[in-house]
């Protein structure tokens, strides 16, 4: 009867990963296989969904694995810069609110939201995503300013990836209003539009993204094991994570790497940019499914 | 290397900007520092380590904070985001399980703003690390470099060559200077570019730590000298 017990000295798979998560992750690599199944440089499955807010100009759900962000883009008229009296401004932003992971508190963004928000504002200004002279109503006087809202709905690590790919595809699928100024009382007047119609109707302009860009993530274990697309606890007991931004011409526009050692040397970046532009072309598939039909 | 340009500041590309180290020049923190790269310029306190708050504590080793404040205007994105690189690279070199249920604060203030600043916040918070005599398994090197339209690099750029480059590249480096501890590049690049702007970067960190070496002598003999006069 005793030798039929379970020794009170086994410990559960769960409690093992929760005392010793560097331990824990070392017996699945060892194997050549991630906890939840994955091989190394298996991204997790991604699926893009266009223009299902019939409120914004532009808008995408973007789903990887377990997480799922909504994006949503408004406009407004505002005045240029004087040193550049042609270009409209974008504002992205990024929301990781307590709904979508108790990693964070209520109250001020947190400082990851905050850092990715930075981060897509400049891909858009210095990796030059979008042409922002495209956002001119009239030169000097008005222009658009792009409010590209994206909030994370549920969070599982790995949130530049997700969040790049729905603001990418929201501004790809983004139909302003027209905007005609008047000049004997300089206002402008924006007509009223609602995307149900944008397909049969003329009066609205479609942007083009002039560079799509896509990103691509990695965490590097202690012992060189590089992982694709880490889920929240992978990040947690990566030592180093990198990631990789490149366009569809395969040009880098943004190479992140931070952490713990100094494994983000040349011949890993190497590695994961191989891997990232295998990655790009997968998403560009991707998208076109999601396109929609004209 | 005939092909290296002269710059608005009669700097080669491949030059970095005079520095300057000073340590412990405030009173009130456990550590502190200036470093400058000519006419930038931040200011390093750190606190600690101290007491903290129960809901940051950890119980097997120090919460690091870093609050970046810039030279005007509201803190913004930028700052928490700069906050969030030289978090993530000290707590990988600070020794925090020596001092567990503690907090080890770096506060860092722009002082002058003329490129490269974030590359001179890594090496104050080091130098006022050190200062504190906080152990750390080693010491951090920051240097940036940018790309111009033409494809020349531009080691340590002014915030002139910084706004007009294609691209720009912070790189930080441990002193063992075999990878890059933490980087961050931005623009449009190639690999071929990007492993050159590593290169540059590694090779020319290797000044910063001797000048900080130099400085820290420096202190420690004036602080002989003054101990023998008594």
């Amino acid at each position: 009867m005793s030798s039929s017990a379970p020794s009170p000295f086994v410990l559960s798979a769960a409690a093992f990963e929760k005392i010793a998560p560097e331990e824990y992750y070392k017996r699945f690599t060892s194997q050549k296989i991630r906890p939840d199944a994955r091989r190394f440089p298996a991204f997790r499955q991604t699926s893009v969904q266009i223009n299902s807010i019939s409120t914004a100009y532009g808008s995408s759900v973007v789903r990887q694995g377990n997480n799922m962000v909504i994006c949503g883009i408004k406009g407004e008229v505002a005045e240029p810069k004087f040193a550049t009296p042609k270009q409209g401004y974008v504002v992205p932003n990024l929301e990781l609110s307590p709904i979508c992971s108790a990693d964070f508190a209520p109250g001020a963004p947190s400082e990851l939201a905050q850092t990715i928000s930075h981060r897509l504002d400049q891909l858009v200004r210095t990796g030059h995503l979008l042409d922002l002279e495209q956002l001119c109503i009239v030169e000097g006087a008005a222009v658009w300013t792009l409010y590209v809202d994206i909030t994370c709905l549920a969070f599982d690590g790995n949130i530049l990836d997700a969040a790049l790919l729905a603001l990418t595809t929201a501004l790809q699928n983004t139909k302003l209003p027209r905007a005609t100024f008047h000049e004997e009382t300089s206002l402008i007047t924006v007509e009223p539009t609602s995307p149900s119609t944008q397909s049969a109707d003329s009066a609205t302009v479609a942007l083009t993204v002039a560079r799509p860009l896509f990103a691509a993530s990695f965490a590097c274990l202690p012992d060189g094991v590089i992982l694709a697309d880490p889920n929240a606890t992978e990040e947690k007991v990566a030592e180093t994570l990198v990631s990789i931004v490149l366009d569809t011409s395969g040009q880098l526009a943004h190479v992140w790497s931070h952490g713990k050692t100094a494994v983000a040397n040349s011949p890993t970046i190497q590695a994961c940019i191989e891997q990232a532009r295998q990655r790009v072309s997968e998403l560009q598939n991707i998208i076109q499914l999601a396109a929609p039909k004209a | 290397m005939t092909t290296t340009s002269i710059r608005p500041d009669g700097r080669q590309a491949d030059q970095i900007r005079p520095l300057e180290i000073v340590q412990g020049l405030l009173h009130r923190p456990d550590g502190s520092a200036q470093f400058a790269l000519d006419k930038t310029s931040t200011l390093a306190a750190v606190y600690g380590p101290m007491e903290i708050k129960i809901r940051d504590e950890k119980v097997d080793r120090a919460t690091i904070e870093v609050n970046y404040k810039p030279l005007t205007g509201q803190s913004g994105v930028r700052d928490r985001w700069v906050e969030f690189n030289v978090r993530r690279t000290f707590e990988g070199v600070v020794l925090t399980a020596l001092h567990p249920n503690t907090l080890i604060r770096i506060e860092l203030q722009e002082s002058r703003v003329h490129g490269s600043e974030i590359s001179a916040a890594f090496n104050a918070a080091t130098m006022a690390l050190m200062d504190a005599g906080v152990p750390m398994r080693t010491i951090v090197g920051s240097v940036s470099c940018a790309i111009d339209d033409q494809g020349t690099l531009l080691l340590d750029p002014t915030e002139h060559e910084i706004e007009t480059a294609t691209s720009f590249h912070i790189f930080a480096f441990d002193s063992e200077m075999q990878g890059a501890l933490f980087n961050d590049s931005i623009g449009s690049f190639t690999p071929e570019q990007y492993n050159a702007c590593h290169e540059i970067c590694r090779k020319s960190v290797s000044k910063i730590f001797s000048f900080m070496r130099t400085a820290v002598e420096k202190k420690l003999l004036t602080q002989v000298q003054q101990l023998q006069k008594e």
